[in-house]
């Protein structure tokens, strides 16, 4: 488990689910689920800006990033770069 | 279902040049007047689109020129969109009426409180009012237009497979044409407040797509929208699957001006009496698409 992944897991269950009994791991479909509403991205977007410490364009939202924890820890985690 | 599931050619490939249009008055309302050819064109790309979702078994509906205020508000549509519906009626004994910023707001309005048997396709076609900030001199953003839309409901995944055909269908219906244009996510939102969460979700969930063409000198014009709205109009006009199912929407629709207006831009030089051929036996090629 990555530190950002384990922030991430963190924050979606306590502040996006807040304290809702859903599955959730790694590789949740948080999207499909629907977990993640319009007010949840930005805030979902804001928390993942604080922990890699720079903004995050609109133009990386999709869903290839977001689909999940794991994917948004391999897009944006320091361990793979996190190239804009 | 999975986002890379919906993927498409996002491109087609360009058709004649661009020329002047001719043959439309902007009426000072916010509609336009088409006269001779342009006007034959016009009827019969809305004809063709018709016969087309006829022939895919869409079932039709012929609906009234104006919506309540009731059916809007429950929409959501005021809180969305504020001051951009247009008042069709100032009768004082009447119950407010506009004139409907898309067609399939009826759709939902007749089916609400239903539970499906299963999906369904339905077909429509009304003039459509907004109110726009460039109306005035700009023929590609009307007040008053005619939309014709499909509408689906189903299933999550039924829906996106239908909205997701049609935009190949469509794509291949204007390369049959010879007009040359593209396929974009769009950035403004159907449905919902409009904002960065908004927008940005939609982005995400890939909800809305517009075939954008060029039109001369009405710039470059989106003609045709491809929209899922997830369970956004089911849950505020209670509308589930008979089986106890959630059920979702969503929709395509087709400005016909603006596809006139894209065809004469692009096409013109050849004549709209070339067109007609080329219309007919596109139309009838996307029988079977």
């Amino acid at each position: 488990m990555t530190a950002l992944r384990d922030a991430l897991l963190g924050f979606v269950r306590e502040d996006l689910l807040a304290g809702r009994d859903v599955d959730l791991d790694a590789d949740t479909y948080l999207f499909e689920e629907g977990m993640v509403d319009s007010l949840g991205i930005l805030r979902l977007i804001a928390f993942l800006e604080l922990e890699i410490g720079r903004p995050i364009e609109d133009r990386e939202v999709v869903m290839e990033h977001f689909r999940t924890i794991r994917t948004m820890d391999e897009r944006f985690g320091p361990e793979h770069g996190a190239g804009v | 279902m999975n986002d890379s599931d919906r993927s498409m050619a996002l491109a087609f490939e360009p058709g004649g040049g661009s020329v002047e249009i001719e043959e439309i008055d902007l009426d000072p309302t916010g509609q336009i007047h088409f006269q001779g050819s342009a006007a034959a064109l016009y009827a019969r790309l809305d004809a063709v689109l018709e016969r087309w979702s006829f022939a895919a078994g869409a079932e039709d509906q012929a609906v009234p020129s104006t919506i309540q205020r009731e059916v809007l508000d429950r929409a959501g549509y005021f809180e969305a969109f504020a001051g951009v519906a247009l008042r069709a009626d100032r009768d004082p004994d009447k119950p407010d009426a506009f004139l409907p910023p898309a067609a399939c707001y009826h759709v939902y309005a007749k089916l609400a409180g239903q539970r499906l048997s299963g999906p369904r396709s339905l077909a429509l076609a009304t003039t459509c009012g907004r109110e726009e900030s460039r109306a005035v001199d700009d023929p590609g953003r009307l007040r008053r237009f005619r939309m014709r839309e499909l509408v689906f409901l189903g299933g999550a995944d039924w829906v996106a497979a239908a909205r997701d055909d049609w935009m190949g269908r469509t794509v291949a219906f204007a390369g049959q044409l010879g007009l040359s244009g593209s396929i974009a996510e769009a950035t403004d939102t159907f449905f919902g407040r409009p904002g960065r969460g908004r927008r940005l979700i939609q982005q995400i969930k890939k909800l809305k797509y517009e075939l954008r063409m060029d039109a001369g000198r009405a710039g470059a014009l989106a003609v045709a929208s491809f929209n899922l709205h997830e369970s956004f109009f089911t849950n505020r006009f209670d509308i589930a699957m008979a089986d106890g199912s959630p059920a979702a929407s969503g929709c395509v629709a087709f400005g016909i001006e603006r596809w006139t207006l894209a065809c004469l831009a692009q096409l013109g030089e050849d004549g709209p009496a070339a067109l007609r051929g080329l219309i007919e036996r596109a139309g009838g090629l996307g029988d079977d698409l």
